[in-house]
């Protein structure tokens, strides 16, 4: 019996020592929201009944000391995405907070972020002031399908981090690709309760990031499903036709 | 006698006649009390992430996104903005594709994240409807002021292409809705929204069904809402 039992371990040691999956799940990070210059901008939307002048956005000289200490003298310039607002009725009132791409001209066009490898899960680090509200993630499959994934609720005090996991119904890639992630964040949604006053609230985002499984195969032709290499042979070739016309 | 009292109530009348003014209506302030019915929009089906589509697990599966496109006949909205001020754009409308498993009288939901309040007393409703020429039926899920639920019917989807589909709210909700209306401007205490459903045939339930919604609509009666610019919100 005893022998059988040593042998049992062994076998779920070395299953656990060897297995891809446990090796391949990786946490990067989306947006620090460090950096107001940036390529991603983030926007805010308020639903029917927002109040005038609002919302507002900005990237605010703060952060979760949880995350990266209390760092008292400045040396790094850490900020996190601020967002106010106020609406004029109670009730299921939302904020949608929506990445956006900054233009060459400045401007900013909507831009979903899309999620590298197989992903989990996302996580981050949220401020609340004991509000009732709800902080939700849209995820976007390559279907167009959008997934509501709740982050929870914000009814406490201060920075914590909140997660969301992706259930596995979610398709993260399409049959037709290979190898390449097509599953992206259309947005954050802040849910008020018709319980909660909403006469002028804060909330404070920082550290958006993607627990993923990456996959590492190798196809012969793969690089035809980079739309970058694809579209430039494409060009290629059609500028030689031309030439050859 | 009888010529006094004719001569009485000769001069009577002759005194209400001459003793009337006449009155311009338009110079009448009606204050809150005028009827100001106004058709606007309750939701426009611009993004899918505010919707979930349920069906049962042995029927089938359902699927819902959002698709560029606008139906060509749509009417303007006179009253657009006052409402809703940041999402007046109209780009999308909401696609629902339902894949059976098996012939069956199955319920297809649509239910919004959150129910949706309709403002003031709504008096009918429309939605603009893709049909594909199956006889499934249509209808509005609405829960009044006090949690009563009701069914209304907005017909079958027999035709094909888009098609503004309309259903009256009977004076029997409206009698209830009217009891929540004491509790303040600014509570939605009105009607809400709570799912849109399709009922489907049976001779027609199999294969895959799409059909497609946009801009659902209320006429609704604002005056409930009506505020001087100096009163109070309640908000707090």
């Amino acid at each position: 019996m005893n022998r059988i039992i040593i042998i049992l371990i062994f076998l779920v040691s070395i299953g656990t020592i060897f297995s891809e999956d446990v090796l391949r799940y990786r946490s990067l990070t989306l947006d620090t929201f460090d950096n107001p210059n940036q390529s991603i901008g983030w926007e805010v939307r308020g639903s029917k009944n927002i109040a005038e002048d609002y919302p507002r956005v900005s990237f605010i000289n703060t952060w979760p000391a949880a995350l990266h200490g209390y760092n008292s003298d400045r040396e790094r310039d850490l900020r996190a995405l601020g967002v106010e607002a106020a609406f004029t009725q109670r009730g299921y009132n939302y904020l949608e907070i929506f990445p956006t791409e900054r233009l060459a001209d400045g401007s900013f066009i909507n831009r979903s972020i899309e999620l590298p490898g197989d992903t989990i899960g996302l996580s981050v680090w949220a401020w609340g002031s004991n509000y009732d509200f709800s902080l939700e993630v849209h995820i976007r499959d390559y279907r167009g399908v959008v997934h509501q994934v709740p982050f929870g609720k914000i009814n406490y005090y201060g920075w914590r981090q909140l997660t969301a996991t992706i259930p596995t119904a979610v398709p993260r890639r399409s049959p037709y690709q290979f190898n390449f992630a097509d599953l992206y964040v259309d947005k954050i949604v802040l849910w008020t309760e018709p319980q909660e006053p909403v006469s002028g609230f804060f909330l404070y985002l920082d550290d958006l990031q993607v627990l993923s499984r990456t996959n590492t195969e190798v196809v012969d032709g793969g690089e035809l499903f980079i739309p970058e290499i694809r579209d430039s042979r494409w060009e290629e070739s059609s500028n030689g036709t031309e030439e050859t016309n | 006698m009888k010529i006094l009292i004719s001569s009485l109530l000769i001069s009577c009348i002759a005194f209400a006649s001459f003793g009337q003014v006449d009155i311009d209506p338009a110079l009448v302030d009606q204050g809150n009390f005028a009827p100001n019915l106004q058709e606007i929009s309750i939701d426009k089906f611009e993004d899918a992430g505010f919707w979930r589509t349920l069906i049962s697990i042995d029927d089938g599966v359902i699927q819902h996104r959002s698709l560029r496109g606008t139906p060509d006949a749509k009417d303007p909205l006179i009253l657009e903005t006052a409402l809703a001020p940041q999402s007046s754009a109209d780009d999308y409308v909401l696609g629902v594709r339902t894949d059976f498993f098996r012939r069956t009288y199955s319920t297809l939901s649509l239910v919004p994240a959150r129910p949706i309040p309709i403002p003031g007393i709504a008096s009918s409703l429309s939605i603009w409807v893709a049909g594909r020429n199956i006889p499934y039926e249509l209808k509005i899920l609405l829960r009044d002021s006090i949690g009563q639920i009701s069914v209304l019917s907005f017909g079958k989807l027999q035709f094909l292409g888009w098609k503004k589909l309309e259903t009256i709210i009977p004076p029997d909700i409206q009698d209830v809705r009217y009891t929540g209306l004491g509790r303040g401007l600014d509570s939605n205490t009105g009607l809400e929204v709570i799912g849109l459903q399709i009922e489907s045939s049976l001779m027609e339930t199999y294969g895959r069904y799409y059909v497609y919604f946009d801009d659902l609509r209320a006429v609704t009666d604002l005056t409930v809402l009506s505020r001087d610019p100096d009163d109070m919100i309640d908000n707090w």
